[in-house]
């Protein structure tokens, strides 16, 4: 089973709340933020191995970024795919959902012209920066591949290569099982595994590994599709949202902190139950 | 009323309409009346929906206040799959030209809208938290970034329609003036290689015994510093002293599974919630948290770190250990 796996470089997560906006120039100020790999891109890989695991084939991973992309596939490679390909260019930047999926899609298809074709394709669901879960459908519209977002579980039975997976996605009150025809796209969540942790020898071996860069010569793409330019959405100002409140700090022992908050509470309008248990 | 159509997707849950579908309406009602001024006259406001519909479901989208109902129905339509759906509301897009195509952000509209984007050449916004005309005429779509940390305006300015999706519980359900809308009935032509790509096999619907957290007037969310799985009881405890209650979590707090249910997560990935009361132990004010509970009315947040970031986003702050503070305020509310 070959599988492509998509994976981008994003700010640690963990640390937005650093991140502002230069007030003379508007422009994001995330310095010092660390870059990682994507978390919820973590879990597409770990699915992606186990897969391999259990029908053999190949990983290969893409990623669209800045060169320095390089450290992250390092990383992946390091946890066990087999292939990476950074598809870098400054033509490419500035790109919305809609470039950016029609880009990584020009790779994918560069890469199984060279050699065999995908099976699969993995995504994160999100990514954690933009956050819009948009490029796994677009990447699988354009592919022409049947595809399915947030997905929870990916149940593969048999011993042969499939010619189908089941799979279950989350919903707002439960799950969604479906059984999906390959070629496909899945958007993974971070429910669906724990990413396992790189070893020594993995880095090692990551070294030698296959590591293509694809800049825009080489994939020669519809120009007016790529980039700011090949973008329909178009980023206007940015703005931090005011969600400050007064704070009014309580203290002293935890019963006068207690008493103190129960007063507040009934002068705001909310009733105590009497003996509790009245929860619906 | 203009040329211009103001489409929303109404989802069709089991045969009824998604609340959210009334929360878009209400915005494009709010979107008419600045597009009136704008350009003279208002945009026609059209529900979208796929699939069968029953019959009070379809009188709710009639008589919800928008001008006209595009009822899409097909064989193939009658179970849910996001390949047929999208190609169908698809090829009504490109019949009716629609102006602007509002979804919600729940796993239906996050796999609908951006297909749709494909297939019709245009720009998709995501979980937008505010939309807006500017004086201009230009479509503004509010969109998070980092978390919620940082907001984005997004526009669409050359293409149409102007896709956007918004998350449940950012726009009040207002009632709209009741009028009795034209349905439109919508026949696509599906052939064969759509239809059988994927299939929906089964639905698992998790029951539930608490009220749903977008629901709730007051929510007691514990986060990672509550510490372990017994220490979580208490906030059920606490919960059961006040009506229309739930608990809330944070991601950390799933992950270790001191609770299993999900949908009880608030932020960027879970519920967007505004409750009367919300109070929170043990949480340090990820913006991916506090984006989803920033239109609550009154926030107390409980932090053994004086510096932690949720107190700049709460009302009362309590610097002490969450759990001896939750167990006096459970001894006093048993007092009450
Ligand atoms: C794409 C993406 C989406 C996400 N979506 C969400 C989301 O929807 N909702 C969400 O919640 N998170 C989400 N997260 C995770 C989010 O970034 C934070 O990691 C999370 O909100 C932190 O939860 P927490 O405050 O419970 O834990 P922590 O950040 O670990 O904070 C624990 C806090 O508890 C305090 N504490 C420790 N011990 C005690 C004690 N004994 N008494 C009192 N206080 C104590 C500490 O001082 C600390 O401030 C998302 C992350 C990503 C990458
Ligand atoms: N520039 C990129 N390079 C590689 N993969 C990407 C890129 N952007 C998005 N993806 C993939 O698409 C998923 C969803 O991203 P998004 O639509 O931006 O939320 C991510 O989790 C990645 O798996």
């Amino acid at each position: 089973m070959n599988i492509g796996v998509l994976v981008k470089p994003v700010p640690d997560p963990e640390q937005y709340n650093s991140i502002t906006i230069d007030p003379e120039t508007k422009r994001l100020n995330r310095s010092g933020v660390p870059t990682i790999v994507n978390p919820s891109d973590k879990c597409a890989v770990e699915a992606a191995l186990k897969l391999k695991e259990k029908f053999g084939g190949k990983i290969v991973i893409f990623t669209m970024a800045p060169p320095d992309g390089r450290e992250k596939l390092m990383e992946v490679l390091a946890m066990g795919a087999d292939e990476a390909v950074l598809v870098s260019d400054r033509e490419f930047g500035g790109a919305d959902t809609l470039a950016t999926s029609y880009t990584l899609v020009k790779a994918v298809e560069k890469k199984s012209a060279e050699s065999e074709s995908f099976d699969l394709i993995l995504s994160g669901n999100e990514s954690a920066d933009g956050a819009t879960g948009h490029v796994p459908a677009q990447v699988g519209e354009m592919l022409g591949f049947n595809h399915l977002s947030a997905i929870v579980q990916i149940v593969a039975e048999g011993e042969g290569r499939p010619d189908s997976l089941t799979v279950f996605q989350k919903i707002e009150n439960g799950k969604n099982e479906f059984e999906i025809k390959l070629p496909a796209v899945i958007g993974v969540t971070r429910d669906i595994n724990k990413p396992r942790y790189t070893s020594a020898m993995g880095v090692i071996k990551a070294k030698k590994k296959p590591f293509d860069t694809y800049d825009c010569e080489a994939l020669s793409p519809d120009k007016s599709r790529i980039g700011i330019e090949g973008s329909p959405t178009k980023a206007g100002a940015i703005f931090t949202p005011d969600t400050g409140r007064k704070s009014e700090e309580l203290s002293g022992s935890p019963e006068e902190i207690a008493e103190e908050l129960v007063k507040r509470i009934k002068a705001i309008g909310v009733t105590i139950n009497s003996g509790g248990g009245c929860r619906e | 009323m203009s040329n211009r159509k103001i489409f929303i997707y109404a989802e069709n849950d089991c045969g009824a309409i998604e609340n959210s579908y009334f929360e878009l309406l209400s915005k494009a009602a709010a979107l008419n009346v600045k597009l009136t001024e704008l350009e003279g006259a208002p945009a026609q406001l059209c529900a979208v929906t796929v699939g069968e519909l029953g019959e009070d479901s379809l009188n709710s989208l009639v008589e919800s206040g928008t001008d006209v109902v595009y009822s899409i129905t097909d064989e193939s339509l009658t179970v849910y799959n996001p390949a047929v759906y999208s190609e169908a509301v698809a090829q009504l897009c490109k019949l009716e030209e629609p102006y602007i195509f509002l979804f919600a952000s729940t796993a239906m509209g996050t796999e609908l809208a951006p297909s749709l984007g494909v297939k019709l050449h245009t720009g998709v916004s995501a979980h937008c938290v505010d939309l807006r005309f500017d004086d201009s005429g230009a479509f503004i779509q509010d969109v998070p970034a980092f978390g919620g940390k940082v907001i984005g305006e997004i526009l669409t300015p050359d293409t149409l329609p102007q896709i956007a999706t918004v998350k449940p519980g950012i726009f009040q359900c207002e009632c709209l003036a009741a009028k009795s809308a034209e349905v439109k009935k919508f026949s696509p032509s599906l052939d064969s290689t759509v239809l059988d790509g994927i299939v929906l096999k089964d639905v698992h619907v998790k029951d539930r015994d608490s009220l749903p957290v977008e629901q709730a007037e007051t929510i007691i969310c514990g986060g990672f510093g509550m510490g372990c799985d017994e220490n979580w009881e208490v906030l059920d405890r606490i919960a059961n002293y006040f009506e229309n209650s739930a608990v809330g979590c944070t991601r950390p707090a799933l992950d270790e599974d001191w609770t299993d249910d999900d949908g009880t997560m608030i932020g960027t990935s879970g519920k967007t919630v505004r409750p009367k009361l919300y109070i929170g132990a043990g949480i340090s004010g990820a913006m991916h948290h506090v984006c989803g509970i920033s239109d609550a009315e009154f926030i107390v947040s409980i932090n053994k770190d004086e510096n932690a970031d949720i107190f700049n986003v709460s009302d009362i702050k309590i610097v002490g250990d969450a759990v001896k503070i939750l167990t006096a305020f459970e001894e006093r509310l048993v007092q009450e």
